[in-house]
């Protein structure tokens, strides 16, 4: 599909691609919601935002 | 443009459609979900916009004015999960000998990293403390600071993980750093008394093992050849009493050419209570054979966990789990992994690499004892996604860009992508979008 073909007006509000919404609440892992992830390390353990992909070891992933 | 990836020879088929930066995933039960390579977005999609993305002339205006526009759609939201500047992360062979002779294994079959013989079974311990103290000095007041130990084995010497464990807190508190531990092990060694020690560092501990005995103990041998799966699983036993005090317990099982069987191991091992468990594949030469056996096999487990237990059973999945928080977080990655950016590797004798699978690989030394190289650590500042050319893959936001240990071992050369590994990467996250897009718009958040 090129973008000259894909480039034309909109003409009505159907909606065929519906977003579903992301939550927040569950961008935490398993790990950070054990009971020992939330006590253990103090903060160093808490759930942030991720900065790399799927590493070769579970533990390089934060 | 239409792109249809297939692993077809072996039953199992992943049909996906692009136009620049929307896939779309048929799902095998007649579903078409949508992802937004940049906005990390995950929709619901109208049949006829599959049809849109394979031949336009087919569909009406409307709907292929609602493709642009989503194509072109920029959500503020979305954050870049940037590493932080400097080294975070201390990976550390503390032996490297080991006391199993795995089939597979990336350390040279025997922990020594092919380097057999050598007097460097054991670390430096005080070489390695300064270098430590070096690393820790360099973290700002009340920052953050992992110590990974691995091997070999590294529980054959616990007493030199208390004892680097003792020296980074006592240099630590001083200055409020948060240390995090981590280790990877086989548990064949571990003892009530070591299973209190790493409860005592409340560490993140990995237990090496692939699935039941049956399977384990074909390549997971002792070094006398007999079978280790009894020892590992006496050794998880005595984990498990420590749980509740270990920052998690997490296994790691690795598939490939000596074992595609995922199902069989997962069936096995998610009786226990990890609270992670992760299904690795090793490269290796026979890749285009095994690779998608293996991802077929992670495809079966997926949907399984996720008909037995939902979104919860699935994230106990590595893989999915990562992902789904990936896309919760609405956060793009840049880095397949934090190598030469915020994660270095120390052999025993003090040599520093970028990766912890490069131990005893001249070329990619990047520093020893206190001196760290700074131009070949500068060549690993650029992101991944750059520097392994992934600027048009749609899945670069969430892999990062691929593994450098991977491309140098299959390519020959750490930034030349390797077609497997992508493939087989590209497959587990297409399938995990079908699961995420099934987990939020059937709990109502759909738009």
């Amino acid at each position: 599909m090129s973008n000259r073909v894909m480039n034309t007006d909109k003409e009505t509000d159907v909606k065929y691609i519906k977003k579903v919404t992301a939550n927040p609440a569950k961008a935490a892992t398993a790990q950070d919601n054990s009971k020992a992830g939330v006590k253990a390390n103090s903060s160093a353990d808490k759930a942030a935002p991720k900065a790399y992909g799927m590493p070769c070891l579970p533990q390089h992933s934060d | 443009m239409l792109l249809l990836v297939g692993f077809n020879t072996r039953g199992f088929v992943l049909s996906l459609a692009r136009f620049d930066n929307i896939l779309a995933i048929k799902t095998q039960d007649g579903r078409v979900v949508g992802f937004h390579a940049v906005n990390l977005q995950v929709a619901r999609l109208d049949e006829q916009v599959w049809t849109a993305l394979e031949d336009p002339s087919q569909v009406r205006n409307d709907v292929k004015a609602e493709v642009l526009e989503w194509n072109a759609e920029r959500d503020p939201e979305v954050t870049d999960g940037r590493a932080p500047n400097g080294i975070r992360t201390l990976s550390v062979n503390v032996a490297q000998i080991c006391n199993m002779r795995c089939s597979y294994c990336a350390a040279g079959g025997d922990g020594t990293y092919g380097a057999r013989g050598s007097k460097t079974a054991h670390i430096d311990l005080e070489k390695f403390k300064a270098q430590m103290r070096m690393l820790l000095d360099r973290v700002p007041d009340g920052g953050k600071f992992t110590i990974n130990f691995i091997g070999g084995e590294p529980l054959i010497y616990p007493k030199t993980i208390q004892a680097i464990a003792d020296d980074a807190r006592e240099w630590a508190t001083p200055r409020d750093l948060k240390l995090r531990f981590e280790i990877t092990t086989n548990a064949t060694l571990v003892t009530p008394e070591i299973a209190e020690m790493l409860a005592d560092l409340r560490a993140f501990v990995t237990v090496s093992i692939d699935g039941p005995p049956e399977t384990n103990d074909l390549d997971r041998k002792l070094a006398s050849g007999k079978g280790s799966s009894a020892l590992a699983l006496q050794g998880v036993e005595r984990l498990l009493v420590v749980q509740d005090r270990l920052g998690a317990l997490a296994c790691n099982a690795v598939f490939g050419a000596h074992n595609t069987d995922v199902v069989g191991s997962w069936n096995f091992l998610r009786q226990y209570p990890w609270d992670m468990i992760y299904l690795g594949y090793a490269a290796g030469p026979d890749d285009a054979v095994y690779s998608p056996r293996y991802a077929q096999g992670l495809a079966t487990v997926a949907a399984r966990a996720f008909e037995i237990g939902g979104e919860a059973e699935l994230r106990r999945i590595s893989q999915f789990d990562h992902l789904f928080r990936i896309l919760d977080g609405k956060s793009r990655i840049h880095n397949h992994c934090g190598a030469g950016k915020t994660l270095l590797q120390v052999d025993t004798s003090g040599k520093f690499y970028a990766c912890n699978w490069w131990t005893n690989v001249k070329e990619e030394e990047v520093g020893e004892d206190l001196t760290l190289d700074k131009a070949a650590l500068e060549k690993f500042a650029p992101s991944l996604i750059e520097l392994n050319n992934c600027g048009s893959c749609w899945a670069r936001h969430v892999c990062g860009g691929g593994c450098m240990f991977v491309n140098r071992l299959r390519t020959g050369d750490k930034h030349r992508k390797d077609t497997e590994f992508c493939n087989r990467t590209r497959h587990i996250i297409a399938r995990g979008i079908e699961y995420y897009e099934q987990s939020r718009y059937e709990h109502g958040q759909g738009d």
